[in-house]
């Protein structure tokens, strides 16, 4: 779309062929003498001293949850358990050579890239800093379960430390190290670089990206490894992840200076299965996962494949990678191959591969080879071997002992819960520095156009302005956005049309004068990584604002909304905050897959804050709360709204700063004898039915817009159904499980006594949506108000009816499902 | 030793009665036979004596309050005395029949199922708000017309029926004309009467047959017996008693008059109950004359002047003013000429008597002028039908018209 990318047909049309560079497979060359140059020989003790921790931790845990018991400590673990036996030179390998701002993100089976990457990045912290993120963390709480009476080691207390704080979050105890709230699958440590780890195949790699994104956009040290499996390259969220971290605009249209692309390796941990599929010659065709690099970019995604059976290969890939990922050359695709001994689960009975492969790899055993490859070159002895073992399971006897106490480890509680399902700061800025922006605010011309605009729709003698003379919803929605870039440096917005478009509907027109390309940006078509990218970005420390063209997309980044945005403030118990806003266009007129209202669907997941704006003034101060706060917050418009004045604020909608209470509905017309509650665009038609009513039947109806799904305060709608005892609920979503049944359920049990009538819900049809011309036989409109209230609430005299709304109408639609 | 204050049982039907006044309160002195409250039953007005003699020490039912006979109102005592223990029997009677009781009562339920209350109100569609409205200003949803859905009874619907109650009773309220009123509590006698009379006429088929007849003899019979009464020593004899002297043979001779309409049965009596009017201070009172066919003209004269003074003196018996089998009522004295009497339920005729007038009358190619006295019949038409109504009157009449009793005489 940018007008400096030239597309010339000559180019385009020209013949000839692609020609793909070589992807090395397994080209490490080990050669002691380099490596003990390299590391030192006490490092490559310490690699082999790691790998052993990960297998008798490991090992534990698998007695732990198959036998009940391990050395002689009985404990009987409910949750989760997916171990990475096998796996722990390519784990130990990848972390050696990262350094603590170095972040890496894991799946469902990252016990050992846990523990791998916290006892590295300990090791390369200075011993005052690591003693404050130990006695800060948590209050010191998980510190206090760990320490011993007499002094010790501090390289053991730190290991001890790391130890404790995995296995007490496995176990679901408070001083894990996210206060149980996660669990095996989830825990992670971000003060040494390890990050969340994602109970979803491929969950992490978006994420990973928005992460990468960060640190390139506000210029902060150091990589960033998305760890999944071979079983995740069949996820459409993993594709659309690579596809933004390999976008070209990071060369051709960011500022050189920026450093140019994202510093994101993704690290495939091969164990070549994914499930009960085998990834080599049954469920995917690549042979070589590493291929998939030469589909990406020129660079084939730097892709090679890395023996994972050898840790110092891994080690010496990370170390080239990482190089050509901070000169701003990234993506890179690693396909470092490994072998898991146990199941996918301690359910998995392995039914689907031999006895002899297992036998095999285990012959090859990445812990085994290196001790002997140590021992052939007189680095290690029997008994150095011999007593590490010794210390290893003592240790993890230890540990295993804290943590399974309930005395010392307690569980956490409700309450807890409750406090972390939001973060619910508000912060100016995340970060105290001079927000990148190319022009003076007034030097914009959608500003000075804007100026020219009339904030309220009418003049002083009640006379409308004409639509181009009124300052709209999405000029307000504009104003929020121009005023958060001036006063937060993180803060970025993407998505399919951001930047010159300025979004479909040009709530952005005009934006691209002010930011420059790193803070307003188009992505490819990528729901799910946009949105995922967001909570990377977000979680990593910056305020992100992304869009959805269209709520019809929304199960597109279905994963992204449900599991990841809305989850990972609870699951770190706190420790991460989400200040990101998911823009979300309503729409209409454009048939069944770009005109639905699901509004509901994210009401229903925990964790969200879901807001809905119908007027400017509105638009302007909840996009305003929405992009101060520290949560996630899916950000409802109406495509119906976007060309609308400020009809309810007199004095129009202010040029400053303000923001609405959160939670809060608002009564938009006062009224005696019914109340009608909206959700969105539904406001107007509610309004003009209450005028007929007024007019035609002398009943004075009460029209209150809900504005905010969650939280929700129900005060004033208490007063309101107090007053009047009816009580109406509109809105454009489709009936069946609309979120309108939620408020009036609620409402039905806190006004029971004051009722007049049931309450009622009016909602689209539960069909498709037709086209334009037939919306009004789809969408509630003014008619259908009047007639549900004639037919349900209070038989009006003399109405007419014009569409059926009977209580027989519940039955017969609910019978035949429509 | 603390002593329960009971309502007496009275009159046999009686199962309650309303506390009207209470003469004394707790912590004062009372003798033993002193009157301390005045309560009222369906019938009358009746005084509670101390029983013992001692302070009062409780009192447990407040003034218009209704209470079961042979329950506890007061407890007398010393002063200080422990008299808990004294109500707890009663709060557990209350509280938990025994079971015999429990079991009666279930029995009952199963034979009558259509007599649940509760039921016939769950019939009725009313919104919550509705009914709580409805409440609040004691309407009977029953009554009301539901304009909701399926009929509901909603808020609009309970707004109209106040407003047109509010019209009905002229509110006095409308229009700021809120001075120069006094509203009087309807409770006592008058609560009673309202609630019978009003019952009377919505629980039967009544109507009223006016006649009159020629009283000259009658008259001239009266004034005879007037001036040999003190030779003789009668007692006065007014017309009103030889009226109804003359009454109690022609009930003798129609019994279907005399008797009553009950639970969907006429129950006819062999001996005549009459009971008559009499206008107190109070309000309406109606003495009844047991077995009035065997008084002697002079002893009925006598018992009737005796009723009406008990009734204006209050110390009427309860029993007096129970189980009449047919009454009579007197406006005559107050000019009245024909007026439509209320039938005293379950009894099923009332005869009211009006004024003494002159009429002419042909006799012999001349007018003249001659005293006659109406009469007004009222019947229930679900015991009796018109033409035997009528023939009953004419009975009266016939017998007025030649009234031949003697002082002495039984009819």
């Amino acid at each position: 779309m940018p007008k400096s990318l030239f597309i010339d047909p000559k180019e385009v049309r020209k013949k000839g062929y692609i020609h793909i560079d070589d992807i090395p497979l397994n080209q490490y060359q080990p050669d002691i003498k380099e490596e003990v140059k390299l590391y030192g020989e006490s490092t490559l003790k310490q690699i082999y001293s790691d790998m052993l921790i990960i297998r008798e931790f490991e090992t534990m845990l698998d007695n732990i949850k198959t036998r009940g018991s391990y050395q002689g400590i009985s404990y009987k673990h409910a949750g989760p358990a997916h171990l990475s036996l096998g796996q722990e030179s390519a784990t130990v390998g990848l972390c050696l050579n990262l350094e603590p701002h170095d972040l890496i993100f894991g799946s469902h089976r990252s016990h050992g890239e846990i523990l791998a990457k916290c006892f590295t990045a300990a090791r390369k912290i200075e011993e005052a800093e690591l003693l404050a993120i130990m006695k800060e963390y948590l209050d010191g709480s998980c510190l206090k379960a760990v320490e011993k009476d007499q002094q010790e080691d501090l390289s053991d207390l730190v290991e001890d430390f790391i130890l404790y704080g995995v296995l007490a979050e496995i176990f679901g105890r408070e001083y894990g190290f996210n206060r149980g709230m996660g669990g095996s699958m989830h825990a992670f440590f971000p003060p040494f670089g390890s990050m969340p780890n994602n109970a979803i195949v491929g969950g992490s790699a978006d994420i990973s990206v928005g992460a990468a994104l960060f640190k390139r956009i506000n210029r902060k040290p150091g990589i960033v490894i998305s760890c999944i499996g071979d079983g995740a390259m069949g996820c459409g969220p993993v594709w659309e992840a690579i596809t933004i971290s390999a976008m070209e605009q990071f060369h051709t249209l960011w500022d050189k200076e920026i450093g140019g692309a994202p510093p994101i390796l993704f690290n495939f941990f091969n164990n070549f299965y994914g499930m009960g599929g085998q990834t080599y010659g049954e469920t995917m065709g690549f042979q070589y996962l590493a291929r998939v690099g030469a589909g990406v970019n020129p660079e084939n995604m730097h892709a090679e494949r890395v023996d994972g059976y050898h840790p110092l290969a891994v080690a010496e890939a990370i170390n080239r990678k990482k190089k050509i990922l901070l000169a701003g050359h990234g993506p890179v695709l690693l396909d470092t191959i490994t072998y898991r001994f146990s199941g996918h689960s301690p359910s998995d009975a392995s039914v689907y591969r031999t006895k002899e492969e297992i036998e095999s790899w285990q012959a090859v055993d990445g812990v085994e080879g290196y001790r002997k490859y140590l021992q052939e070159h007189g680095i290690l002895n029997d008994t150095e071997c011999q007593e590490m073992k010794e210390k290893i399971r003592a240790k993890i006897k230890r540990i295993t002992q804290l943590a399974t106490s309930l005395e010392i480890s307690p569980r956490p509680s409700g309450e807890l819960f409750e406090k972390v399902m939001f973060s619910n700061q508000f912060l100016d800025k995340i970060e105290e520095r001079t927000p990148e922006l190319l022009i003076a605010e007034n030097e914009n011309s959608r500003v000075q156009s804007i100026a020219k605009k009339e904030r309220y729709y009418q003049d002083e003698k009640g006379k409308e302005y004409p639509r181009l003379r009124q300052f709209t919803y999405r000029d307000a929605l504009f104003e929020a956005m121009l005023f958060r870039f001036s006063q937060d440096p993180t803060m970025v917005a993407y998505g399919e049309e951001n930047r010159e478009w300025g979004g479909a509907f040009g709530v952005y027109r005009g934006l691209s004068e002010s930011l420059p390309y790193h803070r307003l940006f188009n992505t490819s078509i990528s729901e799910g990584a946009i949105v995922g990218s967001g909570v990377g970005y977000a979680l990593s420390g910056g305020r992100a604002v992304v869009e959805l063209m269209y709520c019809d997309f929304l199960g597109r980044a279905g994963d992204e909304i449900f599991n990841q945005m809305s989850k990972w403030q609870a699951m770190s118990a706190g420790l991460l905050k989400m200040p990101l806003v998911v823009r979300v266009s309503v729409g209409s007129k454009y048939g069944a897959q770009h005109s639905q209202d699901w509004s509901s669907l994210v009401a229903h997941i925990p964790g969200l804050k879901v807001m809905f704006p119908a007027t400017p003034y509105d638009a302007k101060g909840m996009l305003n709360l929405a992009l101060r706060g520290t949560n996630p917050v899916i950000f409802l418009e109406s495509q119906r709204l976007y060309d609308i004045g400020e009809q309810f604020i007199k004095e129009g909608v202010p040029t400053g700063y303000y923001e609405i209470n959160e939670g809060e509905p608002v009564i938009r017309r006062e009224g005696e004898d019914l109340t009608i509650i909206t959700i969105g665009a539904t406001l107007y038609r509610a309004l003009e039915a209450a005028q007929d009513l007024e007019e035609k039947y002398h009943l004075s109806a009460e029209v209150i817009d809900l504005r905010f799904i969650n939280p929700l305060h129900y005060q004033l709608l208490i007063d309101s159904a107090h007053k009047t005892g009816k009580v109406l609920l509109v809105s454009d979503a489709c009936e069946r499980g609309s979120f309108l049944h939620t408020v009036a359920s609620n409402l039905g049990q806190l006004v029971f006594d004051q009722l007049d009538a049931p309450i009622v819900v009016l909602g689209s049809q539960n069909w498709i949506t037709p086209s334009a011309e037939l919306e009004e036989i789809f969408f509630p409109q003014k008619e259908w108000i009047l007639d549900i209230i004639h037919e349900r609430i209070l038989p009006l005299p003399g109405h007419k009816l014009f569409s059926r709304q009977s209580r027989d109408e519940i039955i017969r639609r609910n019978k035949i499902g429509v | 030793m603390a002593t329960k204050v009971i309502v007496p049982q009275k009159g046999l039907s009686d199962e309650s009665c309303i506390i009207q006044e209470w003469k004394k309160k707790e912590g004062d002195w009372v003798k033993k036979g002193e009157v301390i409250c005045e309560v009222e039953t369906n019938k009358a007005v009746f005084e509670i004596e101390a029983p013992v003699s001692g302070i009062i020490l409780k009192i447990l039912h407040k003034e218009g309050e209704e209470v079961p006979v042979l329950d506890t109102i007061a407890i007398i005592g010393e002063p200080e005395e422990e008299y808990e223990y004294l109500l707890r029997g009663q709060e557990a009677k209350e509280e938990t029949p025994p079971e015999s009781e429990v079991k009666r009562s279930k029995i009952k339920k199963e034979i009558i199922p259509e007599e649940r209350p509760a039921e016939k109100v769950s019939e009725v569609k009313i919104s919550p708000r509705a009914h709580k409205i409805a409440l609040e200003e004691n309407l009977d949803i029953s009554t009301i017309k539901g304009s909701g859905p399926e009929g509901r009874i909603i808020e609009r619907d309970i707004k109209e029926a106040i407003m047109a109650k509010e019209t009905l009773l002229t509110d006095y309220t409308k229009g700021g004309r809120k001075t120069g009123l006094r509203e009087i509590p309807v409770k006592g006698i008058r609560k009673i009467i309202a609630e019978k009379m009003l019952f009377s006429l919505q629980n039967s088929a009544q109507l009223t047959l006016h006649s009159s007849f020629p009283a000259k003899k009658l008259l001239e019979y009266r004034t005879q017996l007037k001036e040999s009464r003190e030779t003789l020593s009668y007692p006065d004899i007014n017309i009103n008693h030889l009226i109804m002297f003359g009454i109690i043979k022609a009930l003798k001779d129609y019994p279907l008059m005399n008797s009553h309409f009950q639970d969907g049965n006429i129950i006819q009596f062999s001996e005549i109950h009459l009971g008559f009017a009499v206008d107190t201070s109070e309000g309406l009172k109606v003495p009844v004359i047991h077995q009035a066919e065997e008084y002697t003209l002079v002893q009925f004269a006598q018992k009737v002047q005796k009723l009406s003074q008990q009734c204006l003196d209050r110390t009427i018996p309860p029993e007096d003013l129970a189980g009449g089998t047919f009454t009579v009522t007197n406006l005559g004295n107050l000019g009245i000429e024909y007026f439509t009497p209320i039938l005293n339920p379950p009894q099923t005729g009332i005869l009211g008597i009006g004024c003494t007038q002159l009429r002419p009358i042909m006799k012999s190619y001349s007018l003249e002028f001659s005293p006659f006295i109406t009469l007004s019949l009222t019947f229930d038409h679900r015991v009796i039908d018109g033409a035997p109504a009528a023939r009953f009157l004419q009975q009266v009449i016939t017998i007025l018209e030649n009234f031949t009793y003697q002082p002495d005489q039984k009819v």
